[in-house]
């Protein structure tokens, strides 16, 4: 069986050699380069642009502003489309797109950029959503967008007149008088730093607009999504616009939704020739970035640490326009206070525009925010009642099975099982050494998002069979995955099967590619995919060999009818068809209907710890030990859980320890990857244990459910409180570099 | 733009003399380029010949950091291991460091604990500067823009221990928050030597003073000597850390240096 083996990477060859080709790599005959005319302030009327000096430059055709964008619709956003193409009349961020350059060569281009003038006239800057949020703030939006995706309906829009961007919230039961019961009540205020999900290849896109049809090669994780807002801006039909996204660089949610692609677009519905946009990572950093977040959260506990009742307050910096803003809060909501049973609970929380670079998904989608506070807070009640942090956990765990929030899928999952991997791994309960200090966390995401995926089988006349898919390849291994759990499936060896993603025009329908969701959503639309074709097969084949359909089966790539009567798929194939031709097609589909009627579709666990040491006179944090629990149901592919346990956990530890992007004034000071510090190869544990739990308890393929992303989730708050527990002292905010640290052993008012 | 690939001394400060600006490993002018500031006259100098060599305690200033890794003096060394990445220090020049002239660079406080002279050539001839006399101020030095820096000039005999240290956000590619290199002699003679706390290269005299007298690592004197580094500094506070927590790193980082040096000697 091909499940549950740890083939190796299907790309692994190309990407190594350097022979795989990325969407940047793309070249079509004749294109344009394009280079971003990008704001010099955070928040200003467009006064006058004047491209004159800029087009006397040699080899530039065109400076396009949004004035030339008549006939479109200049936004998009999926959600709320407030996101101009180029910005019109106002810019609301540092670096936000004002005109873009086409040129014969990106250099051309790049010079003339430099050449455009444009005048502005400066308003009132908001940075944090604290000023945002003042009665005398500026109003950044005052249009009125229509929503884009009515399926969010768990996020309220924008409230008018303010800078509220989306409100979410959850609740039940009774908080306050809980509260005023309980025997502790341990109150926790945390500050999750503004990211970057730094991916290897920036944001491009190659844009061809022929015969009435835009044509877009691009880095989008999610090419259907990008596709309608494509077809709303041209007023095309879905068959009009074709959106590919080739392997991608790494995209970590970073790439989900639409990014430069309507740059492209419109450099080649102006131009009429193919156009190519390529951000370095200056620029993809003002395209995109993720939420920072300032939470609150008090909850109150019974004499023996049971949970009476839980209180969150969010507040997300979203950034100058909503992108997919809306449902990071809304997944803040609910991932923040952790998968406990909680009686009483009230989450409420807000984004808030402001004039910094729109933030978006990010791996973990507001998880790791929430998180931080909800286990942090959990860390202090523990050492408040006096009773182990473990402890604690365990008592308050939902059991497999069991609801912890009311109209949600019911735990799917071992979560004190998993606990116990954790602290047994780390060694938690030992003597303390002196500066050391254990944390670990718990999360439960609900991902997946919402279940809808098609797939293709197509099984040729040689045997051999392609798997199509709209479900994108970014280096987290869908292609080597999907093509095991076909092979599987069809019974015939992994290296008969290729696998072909992410053609609007060419690939059957995948809503996204994020949530942790394509082993499980997809990997289930596979599966009845292949399912389809062996049914027609077992059709053909009982023509073929001339016996009634319920008396033939098919088994290892066979068509049997007994013990006498047997027939490869490629003998069943060619005879049916009659000469060496023809192909059998099976289709796959999965909505939100039986077992995938209840949402979430799987509850993604993170489960994580570390073991640190802090240098008391610097500041300086070690992290010696790290351990994973990648709790996936079945691991079709071992290895590949634990790469991305292991490459999620590190991009905790990035915010845990290093990463942030930092606003002086109205301009970011470190958009750079020397100054944006992501870790590297000597910044990792010196031990690292990733455990893969395997309970068949997944909707999936197999018993199989989602990971990638619950791995990150607990980190921050791990760490956190493997330092307070090294130093004596709460710390309360991320990432905890060397100095931030010292300061927190040092605060200047105790000086 | 005039653009000159200098293959000996000659053509490169005929260059000079043309009002070209030097261009090394570009791991610092390219970054600028980047960023729209765009020279209109450029000489590179890879390709001379004379800027890469190394004689005795001269080395060239078109010496890589890579060189520098294996051959270096110790502490120089040491500080080499932590510019940049493999890709940085294959490109990036000793030269280059000195000619940026960044608080943070990461060559600098060796060339301070060592007083080592700056070596700078034109077409009217040589001349040495002392570091104090060359770095004058943030990204400032007393280089003519016809001069091109050719060497690096260390004394003739360099102090038996020292250590590099410097304290940053993660373990590699990373802009120093402080930096410190002590030196000391068999006679006691003890230099501190810091990056990233004062608008160029600084020295502590007192503490240099101090240490002089101190032999035993575990001595309590050594509370005094870090306390004397780190009113010694002038640092200030950026995005990258706190003028507080770059003074006090400073005397933490010269303190555990000196430790290691007077163990040394012990031993
Ligand atoms: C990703 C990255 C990481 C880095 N990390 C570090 C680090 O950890 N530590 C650190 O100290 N630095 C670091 N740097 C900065 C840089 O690599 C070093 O300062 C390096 O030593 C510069 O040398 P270069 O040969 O590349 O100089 P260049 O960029 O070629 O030149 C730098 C400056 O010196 C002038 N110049 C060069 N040679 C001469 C000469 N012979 N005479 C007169 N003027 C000259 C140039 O005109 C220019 O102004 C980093 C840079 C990058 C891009």
């Amino acid at each position: 069986m091909s499940v549950g083996n740890s083939v190796p990477s299907v790309d692994a060859r190309v990407k190594t050699t350097g022979e795989a080709r990325y969407a940047l790599d793309a070249a079509v005959p004749g294109m344009l380069f394009a280079d971003i005319v990008r704001s010099t302030r955070a928040h200003a009327t467009i006064l006058d642009i004047d491209p004159s000096e800029a087009l006397t430059t040699p080899g530039v055709s065109a400076v396009i502003t949004a004035a030339d964008l008549d006939g479109l619709f200049p936004r998009f956003g999926h959600i709320i489309a407030d996101h101009p193409i180029l910005a019109i009349d106002r810019v609301r961020y540092y670096g936000e797109p004002v005109a873009l350059v086409l040129a014969d060569n990106r250099y051309a281009a790049a010079d003339a950029a430099d050449l455009v003038r444009v005048r502005y006239a400066d308003l009132p800057v908001v940075i944090e959503p604290e000023e945002a949020l003042a009665a005398e703030a500026p109003l950044l939006h005052d249009e009125d967008y229509s929503l884009g995706d009515r399926s969010f309906s768990e996020a309220q829009s924008a409230r008018p007149a303010t800078n509220v961007a989306h409100e979410a919230m959850l609740q039940w039961g009774d908080v306050e008088s809980a509260l005023e019961g309980a025997h502790v009540v341990v109150e926790t205020t945390t500050r999750y730093p503004m990211l970057y999900a730094y991916a290897m290849e920036p944001y491009n896109a190659i844009a061809s607009y022929d015969e009435g049809e835009l044509d877009v090669i691009s880095t989008a994780q999610h090419p259907f999504q990008v596709r309608e807002d494509l077809a709303r801006i041209f007023s095309l039909p879905l068959n009009g616009v074709r959106v590919r996204s080739p392997l991608l660089g790494g995209g970590y949610g970073s790439k989900s939704y639409t990014k430069v692609e309507p740059l492209a677009a419109v450099g080649a519905w102006i131009s009429g020739r193919p156009v190519k946009v390529a951000l370095d990572v200056e620029g993809a950093i003002h395209t995109t970035r993720a939420d920072s977040a300032l939470i609150w959260v008090r909850s109150g506990f019974d004499d023996k640490g049971t949970i009476v009742a839980r209180e969150f307050d969010i507040t997300l910096n979203t950034g100058a326009y909503a992108d997919n803003g809306t449902l990071v809060l809304t997944k803040c909501v609910h991932r923040c206070f952790g998968p406990y049973n909680i009686p009483n609970l009230r989450a409420s929380g807000r984004a808030v525009y402001t004039n910094t670079v729109p933030s978006s998904s990010y791996r973990g989608f507001g998880a790791p925010q929430g998180n931080l506070a909800g286990e942090v807070n959990m860390d202090q009640a523990a050492e408040r009642l006096g009773i182990d942090a473990a402890e604690l956990r365990r008592r308050n765990l939902v059991g497999p099975g069991e609801r912890h929030i009311p109209g949600k899928r019911a735990m799917d999952a071992d979560l004190r099982a998993d606990l116990e991997m954790v602290v047994k791994g780390l060694g938690w309960g030992g003597r303390p050494t002196a500066n050391h200090g254990i944390g670990f966390g718990c999360s439960a995401s609900d991902a997946g998002a919402f279940p809808v995926s098609t797939a293709q089988v197509r099984l040729f006349a040689d045997g051999s069979a392609l798997v199509l898919t709209g479900s994108t390849e970014m280096g987290q291994g869908s292609r080597t995955v999907l093509g095991q759990i076909a092979a599987t499936e069809l019974g015939i060896s992994v290296d008969r099967i290729r696998v072909k993603q992410s053609d609007t025009s060419l690939t059957p329908y995948e809503r996204t590619t994020g949530a942790s969701r394509t082993t499980t959503l997809t990997g289930l639309a596979v599966q009845r995919a292949c399912r389809d074709a062996l049914a027609k097969l077992v059709e053909m084949g009982a023509e073929v060999l001339d016996r009634d359909v319920e008396e033939v089966k098919t088994a290892e790539g066979d068509v049997v009818a007994g013990p006498d009567s047997r027939a490869s798929y490629e003998e069943v194939v060619q005879a049916w068809f009659g000469g060496r031709q023809g192909e059998v097609t099976g289709v796959g589909i999965v909505r939100r209907a039986g077992e995938l009627a209840e949402l979430p579709p799987f509850w993604e666990i993170g489960m994580v710890g570390v073991d640190v040491e802090v240098d008391p006179q610097t500041g300086v944090v070690t992290v010696h030990h790290l351990v994973t629990v990648g709790d996936v149901g079945y691991a079709i592919n071992p290895a590949m859980v634990e790469g991305q346990d292991l490459g999620a956990a590190t991009q905790g530890l990035g915010a845990a320890l290093s990463e942030e992007l930092i606003y002086d004034g109205p301009q970011l000071v470190n958009p750079n990857m020397v100054e944006y510090r992501v870790p590297r190869m000597g910044d990792m544990p010196a031990r690292i244990d990733t455990f893969i739990a395997e309970r068949g308890d997944g909707v999936g393929p197999f018993g199989a459910k989602g990971g990638g992303e619950g791995s990150l989730n607990p980190v921050g708050g791990a760490v956190a409180s493997a330092i307070a527990r090294a130093t004596g002292r709460w710390p309360t905010r991320l990432p905890l570099n060397s100095s931030a640290v010292w300061e927190l052993l040092n605060p200047p008012d105790e000086a | 733009m005039d653009f000159v690939v200098a293959t000996d001394l000659e053509e490169a400060l005929d260059a000079l003399g043309r009002g070209a600006l030097p261009l090394a490993g570009g791991t610092d002018l390219m970054v600028g380029v980047n960023a729209g500031q765009r020279p209109d006259n450029v000489v590179a100098l890879r390709r001379v010949r004379e800027l890469r060599q190394r004689n005795g305690q001269r080395i060239g200033a078109g010496v890589t950091w890579r060189v520098i890794e294996d051959e270096g003096p110790r502490a120089l060394a040491q500080a080499a291991r932590t510019v940049g990445s493999p890709q940085i220090r294959n490109a990036g020049t000793l030269g280059g460091n000195v000619g940026t002239a960044s608080p943070a660079g990461d060559g600098l406080p060796f060339l301070a604990a060592v007083d080592a002279e700056i070596e700078l050539t034109s077409r009217e001839g040589v001349r040495t500067l002392r570091w104090d006399e060359f770095f004058t101020g943030v990204k400032e030095t007393a280089r003519r823009t016809d001069e091109l820096i050719t060497a690096v000039v260390l004394p003739a005999a360099l102090p038996g221990r020292q250590e590099f240290a410097k304290i940053g956000v993660r373990n590699a590619m990373v802009i120093a928050t402080v930096a410190c290199v002590v030196t000391r002699a068999d006679d006691g003679t003890t230099t501190v030597a810091l990056g990233s706390v004062a608008p160029t290269p600084i020295r502590i005299p007192e503490a240099e003073e101090l240490a002089k007298t101190l032999s035993d690592p575990g001595s309590a004197a050594l509370d005094e000597f870090q306390h004397l580094v780190a009113a010694g500094v002038r640092p200030i506070t950026d995005h990258r850390s706190t003028e507080e927590y770059r003074r006090h790193g400073a005397g933490v980082l010269a303190r555990r240096l000196l430790t290691r040096c007077l163990r040394e000697g012990a031993a």
